[in-house]
């Protein structure tokens, strides 16, 4: 082994987390996909729409998907749906993104089978952060 | 090597690009705003559709969000008393429907001034 190649054998390389966003609001979209790449160091892909949504993480398989709620056409519920019966995206942890009033209601939560929800209004500068707690993902 | 100053520059980097899509954002909110008003203004006419009216939740609703994500967050709060108000069909009495007109007032010059001004105004 080379000296190069030993360092990185002892030094842990962080895994590369790779994050959907999906909200039809461009500004939302961008400022999350902002904030998840230079502030989090995370791999971004957005889509617009459920339908949008679905197609790329078929393709894609992200490790995890932040879902607005309210959108035209599939909203995040349906999206949601679709990703728990198709056994590529079954197990794809998926954080609520939403306007709605749906916090302190842990029932709700249980039932949705989602890993949690981030309220909007949302402080872009917390949601890397954010996320990777309610995912359990550490640096 | 500190990291701390690495992580300074990732901040101020993400301040200025979170500028640059807050510009925008303010521009799509002053549309929305604007949408919401001849909403009512259709109301005040007799003339408000349902379609309209389920359109001008989901508007407010969208102002609710990103309104308040990009600063404004009194705008975000007023977004929210008219999203109630579209999803309640918008039947609300003479001083319902005149404070959703003043709300909308208020949201329309909070959204003329940079959200930094109106932060501390508020």
């Amino acid at each position: 082994m080379t000296i190069a190649g030993a360092a990185a054998a002892e030094t842990p390389t962080l895994p590369v987390r790779r994050v959907l966003v999906v909200d039809d609001d461009d500004s939302i979209r961008e400022v999350a996909q902002m904030a998840l790449e230079i502030v989090g160091g995370f791999v971004t892909t957005t889509a617009s729409s459920g339908q949008q949504a679905w197609d790329i993480a078929r393709a894609e398989v992200p490790d995890a998907v932040l879902l607005d709620v309210m959108m035209p056409g599939m909203d995040g519920p349906t999206v949601l749906s679709h990703f728990r019966s198709d056994p590529r995206t079954r197990d794809i942890p998926i954080i609520f993104l939403t306007a709605k009033i749906l916090i302190g209601d842990p029932k709700s939560l249980d039932d949705l089978d989602i890993a949690g929800i981030i309220a909007k209004p949302f402080d872009p500068m917390k949601l890397p952060a954010d996320v990777s707690r309610l995912l359990g993902w550490t640096s | 090597m500190s990291s701390q100053p690495r992580a300074t520059g990732q901040a101020a980097v993400a301040r200025t690009a979170l500028d640059g899509i807050g510009a925008q954002a303010r521009r799509s909110n002053q549309a929305r705003v604007r949408q919401l008003s001849a909403a009512l203004s259709s109301l005040a006419k007799g003339e408000l559709s349902l379609l309209e009216c389920q359109r001008s939740v989901e508007v407010a609703h969208q102002l609710v969000g990103s309104a308040g994500t990009f600063g404004y967050a009194r705008v975000s709060e007023l977004g929210r008393q008219l999203e109630l108000f579209f999803s309640s069909g918008a039947r609300g009495d003479a001083r319902e429907v005149d404070a959703v007109a003043r709300a909308l007032v208020r949201m329309q010059q909070d959204l003329t001034l940079p959200a930094a001004e109106v932060a501390e105004l508020s």
